[in-house]
């Protein structure tokens, strides 16, 4: 291939997409006029971007990410409000500071040295059942009542671990191992209950 | 007569929100956010840490709206926060996907256990999945490319490289996808 015409196969992607102008559209509609296989790469091109153009966006997280945002940009502006502090203040915070400093650095000592006895294994919420399985980050739907929820995570062998966190999700995990199918089918159903916003697998 | 109602363009939302008038940035997050959330999601096939990258970017789109000076498009100002933002999250968790070391005349010819195939009958399931088994620095071109409709130059800005390396990136993504789909169609046209 020469260089013009490898020049010309660059371009081709983006005369697909209608995006290309001037001398270099004159030029792929010159090879276009003339050349069999480069009007077929053109149509490969344009069904390739059809392809990618059909594909379902998906969800995403909609007003849900509009909400975290009020809310960060409510904590940002109450920050920019915040009077600055007498200087005479600063002392106190200082000593504080190093006592914290202290106390952070005795408490990381004794971890450190202590004995490992513990797993990385989850429990529930309330401390009782081991569970095994993936966990996922679920946002209820406000209206959804608590017993439809129990009877749902009971359906799906699923138990709170946590929550709710900060931004108002929880953490829910599988009481048994999952295969991936198993999990990515259990995620396809939490997306499709009423009950549920949004299901996340972490 | 009927009074005509348009909708303020993604310019003047800029210069609302950068005046802080939250209605603007609302209408402006209803109207991308799908987009990015998908741009991003796409790259980093994690819709957590994706949820997380797009608070992000729209933070940034709030605190500096002021600095936007409309040399370039809005969309190409807010997909480069975007691609920076989660390139920076795949640098950190898996580094050899965004090395500046590329070199780009080899074709990538890495290709897609069979056995994540298996599900993937339909053309554009195959299309989806070895979209998802290119580099993730071909994949953005692509999607920029072709979901976004972006122009060349467009797509160098966002992703800060030369129009050169755009324009060669997708040559080779779209070898890459070919090579992909036609071992799984016997379509060796």
């Amino acid at each position: 291939m020469t260089d013009t015409a490898k020049d010309l196969e660059q371009l081709l992607p983006f005369y697909a997409n209608g995006t290309l102008e001037g001398i270099e559209k004159e030029a792929v509609e010159k090879r276009l006029q003339e050349d069999e296989a480069f009007r077929l790469e053109l149509d490969y091109l344009k069904a390739l971007r059809a392809n990618i153009k059909a594909e379902d966006m998906g969800q995403s997280p909609g007003e849900l990410g509009l909400a975290r945002l009020h809310k960060a940009i409510d904590a940002d502006a109450n920050v920019g409000n915040l009077p600055k502090p007498p200087a005479n203040e600063n002392r106190f915070w200082r000593i504080a500071a190093i006592a914290a400093t202290i106390a952070l650095i005795f408490a990381l000592s004794v971890q450190l040295y202590a004995p490992i006895t513990g797993s990385d294994d989850y429990v529930t919420a309330s401390g009782t059942t081991k569970v095994e399985g993936p966990v996922f980050q679920i946002f209820f739907e406000a209206e959804g009542n608590q017993g439809a929820i129990s009877s749902l995570l009971a359906a799906e062998k699923l138990t709170i671990i946590e929550g709710p966190t900060e931004i108002g999700y929880y953490r829910v995990a599988a009481i048994e191992k999952l295969s991936n199918n198993t999990r990515q089918e259990l995620l396809a159903r939490l997306n499709a209950s009423p009950l549920i916003q949004e299901a996340l697998a972490e | 007569m009927a009074t005509q109602i348009t909708e303020p363009s993604d310019e003047e939302l800029i210069e609302r929100i950068a005046r802080q008038d939250r209605a603007a940035f609302d209408l402006f997050y209803k109207r991308h956010e799908k987009h990015i959330y998908f741009f991003i999601q796409k790259k980093l096939n994690d819709s957590f840490e994706a949820y997380d990258i797009l608070h992000e970017v729209f933070m940034e789109i709030w605190r500096k709206a002021d600095r936007f000076e409309g040399r370039s498009k809005v969309s190409t100002w807010f997909f480069g926060i975007a691609f920076n933002k989660t390139v920076d999250r795949i640098r950190k968790k898996m580094p050899d996907q965004f090395s500046e070391d590329d070199n780009e005349d080899i074709v990538d010819e890495e290709v897609l256990n069979p056995m994540e195939l298996v599900g993937a009958t339909e053309e554009a399931t195959l299309i989806a999945k070895c979209i998802e088994a290119l580099k993730a620095t071909q994949r953005a071109v692509v999607q920029l490319a072709f979901y976004e409709d972006m122009s060349y130059p467009e797509i160098a800005k966002i992703i800060g490289r030369p129009e050169g390396t755009v324009k060669t990136r997708i040559f080779h993504a779209k070898q890459a996808l070919k090579l992909c789909i036609s071992k799984f169609t016997g379509d060796r046209s």
